[in-house]
């Protein structure tokens, strides 16, 4: 058996590599650079009920080490995607993750209840976008809220739930609690940081939205840092984000306690950042006689 | 489209801080007038993006890019050496399509004159009259490049340093109603492809234009360098960066 197979929530993954939703679209851009079958699995492109086109542009600025985004959750909606992108979806050889945002707790429950009668096989519920003025973060920054729309969802939901955690709150074992208590299945971590970008030349803000969200390797300590109180807070999986460039990175979340890793920004810089992951990955545990990733999984020597 | 590394065979100043960089591609990919590379400028400085430059020049080997150093990328990357080695994507978006066209109008403003001469090197079979602006005359730095591929060229400076003090539209609307055009390919800022756009609303021409965004992937993934189009947002990167005029809401 490869040294990479792992599973979580009932679901078998081929390496605990996942492209981070909002950065792989649904897969199609990548399938000239290598076959989708590398990938451990792929959480797709936000969903909402109806469609949206997002925010106005400029969209992204580049800054230090990372990159401000306000896109605004553009999608097809969820029935376009049903239509248009997921039969084609379902032949690929990876575990397809749909990452969910609803205006309301209905919403979200809708969406939660349809895809659950299709190939999908873990819903990420998206409660941490920053960049859309229902929804999104309005959900996700009180434990208390969510714990209420995990469990509101998780009744209407037949798939694995993972709970995508934003990092703009309090304390974020807190909410990763809560959504354990809300029966989460799995918890994604970090979304974006809010941040913003100015131009002083112009006096003017780099980003249309004047704020959005911070990713790419800036971010990297304090999504280790998040992903370790997590994991130090619940027992439901954990699955790290923020700043993987290379297995090195992932290494370190996977010792932080990540069961699993998502590549996001770095897919945008170079398209073949998370095969290069996998295959570090593989390296990494050939050199350390590792049978297994999942030994390294909180092996944090403190 | 590939994902590869180019070596540095060239990359001069020309004037003005915009420099020409030909780059040698092993396993050099089929391109069309029009389309784009995103270049690794290195990771100096905190740099992670690519930068998108429009392809200027290209033969079976070499591709030619010129670009401004305007900001932290393009500033590291006029920086680079002969020999070194960048992280290249291309060719990206959807160019020019020359289809049955026997003349074709050129206009260009600034750095937007740079992708047009791409046209008149893939397809030199075809009419050109070329319309080409800029600030002042060491600002259009490749304008005697067209000279001799085409019927005409006209050029425009804001300061009557080269050619005439006037604008590049006001040249090729004098010129429209005499030349009998079948399309017009048009790259410039936002002012220009606007007054073009009110030059050619009432002829049956095709006009198609190049956009610009700031981008984040370049090849169609990350939904950061969307334009506003009459059938909703669409990429610059991977649908364009050439619309049709009527397409684009400027």
């Amino acid at each position: 058996m490869s040294a990479l197979f792992t599973e979580f929530n009932g679901v078998a993954f081929k390496n605990p590599v996942i492209c981070a939703s909002g950065t792989f679209n649904f897969g199609e851009e990548f399938k000239r650079f290598f076959p989708l079958s590398r990938l451990g699995g792929i959480s797709l492109k936000g969903l909402t009920l109806e469609k949206r086109e997002g925010n106005d542009s400029p969209r992204i600025a580049e800054v230090y080490g990372g990159i401000i985004n306000s896109v605004g959750l553009q999608n097809p909606g969820l029935e376009g995607f049903l239509k248009d992108y997921l039969p084609s979806l379902a032949q690929e050889d990876t575990v397809l993750i749909a990452n969910i945002a609803g205006n309301t707790v209905e919403e979200y429950c809708e969406m939660a209840q349809r895809l659950s009668q299709t190939d999908i096989s873990i819903i990420e519920l998206n409660i941490s976008c920053p960049n859309v003025k229902k929804g999104g973060l309005a959900f996700g920054v009180e434990p208390k809220g969510i714990e209420s729309i995990v469990f509101a969802v998780k009744k209407h939901c037949k798939k694995p739930l993972m709970v995508k955690l934003t990092p703009n709150v309090a304390a974020i074992s807190d909410n990763a609690l809560a959504a354990e208590a809300g029966g989460a299945d799995s918890i994604s971590l970090i979304n974006t940081i809010r941040a913003m970008a100015i131009d002083a030349k112009t006096r003017r803000p780099v980003l249309a939205c004047i704020t959005g969200g911070l990713s790419g390797r800036a971010v990297k300590p304090i999504a280790l840092r998040m992903v370790y109180e997590c994991y130090k807070a619940v027992k439901i999986p954990i699955i790290g984000l923020g700043g993987i460039f290379n297995a090195e990175d992932a290494v370190e979340f996977m010792l932080a306690g990540a069961t699993a890793v998502q590549i996001g920004t770095a897919n945008m810089i170079n398209p073949m950042a998370a095969v290069e992951v996998i295959d570090g990955l593989e390296r990494f545990c050939y050199d350390n006689n590792i049978k297994n990733i999942k030994e390294i999984v909180g092996g944090l020597i403190i | 489209m590939i994902s590869t590394k180019a070596t540095v065979v060239s990359n001069a100043h020309l004037s003005c801080g915009i420099y020409k960089l030909v780059l040698s591609i092993p396993d050099m990919p089929e391109i069309s007038c029009g389309q784009f590379a995103m270049v690794s400028c290195g990771n100096a400085d905190g740099i992670l993006l690519k930068r998108p430059i429009s392809i200027h020049d290209f033969d079976n080997k070499t591709v030619t890019l010129l670009y401004e150093a305007a900001g932290k990328g393009t500033k590291a990357l006029s920086q680079m050496q002969e020999s070194v080695d960048l992280d290249i994507i291309l060719p990206l978006g959807q160019g020019f399509e020359i289809k049955n066209y026997k003349r074709i109008a050129l206009v260009g403003g600034g750095l937007g004159v740079f992708p047009l001469f791409s046209v008149i090197r893939q397809h030199a079979d075809v009419e050109y009259s070329a319309y080409l602006g800029a600030r002042d005359s060491s600002h259009l730095v490749c304008a005697d490049s067209f000279i001799g591929r085409c019927a005409r060229v006209r050029l425009a400076t804001d300061d009557g340093s080269a050619g005439e003090k006037t604008y590049v539209t006001s040249l090729f609307k004098e010129d429209l109603a005499r030349y009998g055009f079948d399309a017009i390919f048009a790259c410039g800022p936002k002012p220009m492809l606007k007054a073009l756009k009110a030059i050619t609303k009432d002829t049956d021409i095709p006009v198609f234009v190049s956009m610009e965004e700031r981008m984040g992937c370049g090849f169609g993934a990350c939904l950061t360098c969307t334009c506003k189009t009459s059938s909703g947002n669409k990429r610059v990167c991977a649908d364009g960066p050439v619309f049709d005029i009527n397409e684009v809401i400027l």
